[in-house]
């Protein structure tokens, strides 16, 4: 009895101190995104939207491809605008359009967005499986593409309205698109919380959980569908449950359960629509100038296939936050019990959380004042 | 607990270190045209003529074709031209004007700009507008003008044909222009790095972003 005690006061003092530890290091982190991050993005001509900042690298390999790209986009750009005027007199030109619409948004994407970070992060949480990560990043840049087909479709084709008030609509959407990130920010958190306090409760029964628990689990899944069966990916980051101190076959502690929660159906939504809404502004110009050119369904179509280039290029990405979670989340499984597993997986959630919410606030900040 | 802390922390910092926030890459070409206006030996004002590249052409004139006969006219346009050159303050109007050698100050080296329009030519938009130079710059010490932007969301380069002028020049001058560096993939993604609006990249940058530097100089003796 008394043993059990001073241990547990021990894992206390160790909570505690993690947690100081934690706020520290995360009051650096924010700082350090505040200083970066707190521009406003103003139009050097008062119309169309600079791109936003994002990471980008500077060293390394990375950042020479990176580099190489930023150089190579004038070009695509400029043989982009060709390619439309080109479609005028030449049908076989659309081949051409679409090929370096494609490339365009292959290229564009390595360089920086809020999307990409928005999306690793919260695919590195909420731990979802490759295919979950892939279908976000290609639905995030179609959203993205009928974003700015809409609003060049209803503002300017139907409308006439000026390249002012279209670039305020955008900036609009910019400030909705921010505003979803600290919804999926404060989401991510509750998330995380409500995994914090299962674990918490359960630190002291998880050795003898009945089985009848289990059972109603399984059931949940059922109703849940949460595709345990076909993903590969899935079941093995959860294989330790199957060797389990319990002997009832599958098992899942709620805290997982929470914690995977997160990948569902809202969650993906909230985090497609936050990539989505802000359209990009080189497919604004393209689709300006396809109009203004009289062939807006080249503009169209232009617009679809560099969200197709983006989309791929950012589901590469997804998929190495996937795996980068898979990865560490079998790490901790190989010498770690089911509960380090379960705050593990609701920290992670957690600063997740913090960080999506605070990149969006800032962001949000940063364009309303 | 302390191992999970610790693979946080390593996670967190090892994404972010390698990385800064940045701005990205020119969605903007604008060929300059510009003349300096004298004043005996001081170069008082700078005449620009930028000529935008068609597609940013067609979406800021989108819409500004009032009476829709296909022409946009001098009033259709002052709107846009109004809103162009108030943005633009904020930019510096991407323009800096010393003597050769003179010591960089953070003084206001333009006043208001003067006599902004805009017109077009071909599908292509041009603005002019007139910047009175504050300083006191002798054209005798060697007069610079810089274009350009250390953010490169605008790419600006000088025309074939004609990009410097010299009005009311008494004496006789010499105009050499030096037209910036091709850019290479390590300046481009170090330029990335330059937030958007801040007008004074940090030091370590200056000396690649003035190789990027639209220049003009003026000598007269």
């Amino acid at each position: 009895m008394r043993i059990g005690f001073q241990s547990e006061s021990l894992f206390r003092s160790l909570l505690l101190k993690g947690a100081a530890l934690f706020v520290v290091f995360l009051v650096f982190f924010l700082s350090f995104c505040v200083v970066h991050e707190a521009q406003a993005t103003t139009s050097p001509f008062g119309v169309a939207l600079p791109d936003t900042t994002g990471p980008i690298a500077t060293e390394g390999v990375w950042g020479q491809i990176q580099g190489y790209v930023i150089a190579r986009q004038s070009e695509f750009y400029l043989a982009l605008k060709d390619a439309v005027k080109l479609v005028k007199t030449s049908h076989t030109a659309l081949l051409l359009l679409l090929g370096l619409s494609f490339g365009y948004g292959l290229f564009h994407a390595v360089g920086p967005g809020h999307g990409k970070v928005i999306l690793t992060t919260y695919l590195f949480a909420s731990g979802a499986s490759a295919r979950k990560g892939a279908v976000m990043a290609l639905l995030g840049a179609a959203v993205q593409a009928s974003v700015a087909v809409l609003l060049i479709g209803i503002a300017a084709v139907i409308l006439n309205m000026t390249a002012m008030v279209i670039t305020q609509t955008a900036q609009l959407l910019e400030l909705a698109s921010y505003s979803l990130f600290v919804i999926l920010g404060i989401w991510l958190l509750m998330r995380a919380w409500r995994a914090f306090k299962l674990a918490w409760a359960s630190r002291s029964h998880t050795h003898e959980e009945s089985c009848p628990l289990h059972s109603d689990h399984e059931d949940s899944h059922k109703h849940l569908d949460h595709g345990h069966a076909h993903d590969h990916a899935h079941s093995h980051a959860h294989s330790h449950d199957l060797q389990g101190e319990c002997s009832c076959g599958h098992s899942h502690s709620p805290t997982l359960e929470v914690i995977e929660s997160a990948n569902g159906f809202r969650g993906m939504a909230l985090a497609i629509f936050s990539m989505g809404l802000r359209p990009c502004s080189g497919a604004l110009i393209v689709l300006v100038f396809a109009l203004s050119q009289k062939v807006f369904w080249a503009g169209v179509l232009a617009s679809y296939a560099m969200g197709l280039g983006t989309g791929l290029t950012v589901a590469l990405l997804a998929l190495m936050a996937v795996y980068a979670r898979s990865f560490s989340q079998m790490i901790v499984d190989r010498g770690f019990s089911n509960r380090v597993l379960d705050w593990f997986g609701a920290s992670v959630l957690f600063v997740a959380g913090l960080v999506v919410f605070a990149f969006g606030g800032v962001l949000l900040l940063a364009n309303l004042l | 607990m302390r191992l999970n802390l610790l693979s946080l922390v390593t996670f967190v910092v090892g994404c972010c270190l390698p990385f800064s926030l940045a701005q990205a890459h020119p969605h903007v070409w604008v060929s300059v045209k510009t003349e300096l206006v004298m004043t005996g030996d001081k170069v008082t004002a700078v005449n620009h003529s930028w000529t935008f590249d068609e597609a940013f052409s067609a979406f800021a004139s989108q819409g500004l074709d009032e009476d829709d006969d296909g022409v946009l006219s001098r009033e259709e346009l002052q709107p846009l031209a109004e809103v162009n050159v108030e943005s633009l303050a904020e930019f510096g109007y991407f323009s800096d004007i010393y003597e050769q050698g003179a010591p960089d100050t953070t003084d206001a080296v333009f006043g208001d700009p003067r006599d902004y329009w805009l017109s077009s030519e071909n599908g292509f938009l041009i603005l002019h507008f007139t910047l009175p130079v504050l300083s006191d710059v002798d054209a005798r010490q060697e007069a610079v003008l810089d274009v350009y932007d250390p953010t490169y969301f605008v790419d600006f380069s000088f025309p074939e044909k004609d990009p410097v002028s010299v009005r009311n020049s008494g004496q006789s001058c010499d105009v050499r222009l030096i037209k910036p560096a091709e850019l290479d993939a390590e300046t481009a993604s170090l330029l990335a790095t330059v937030p958007q609006g801040q007008r004074e990249p940090p030091g370590y940058l200056m000396k690649i972003t003035s190789t990027l530097a639209n220049q003009v100089i003026l000598k007269c003796e």
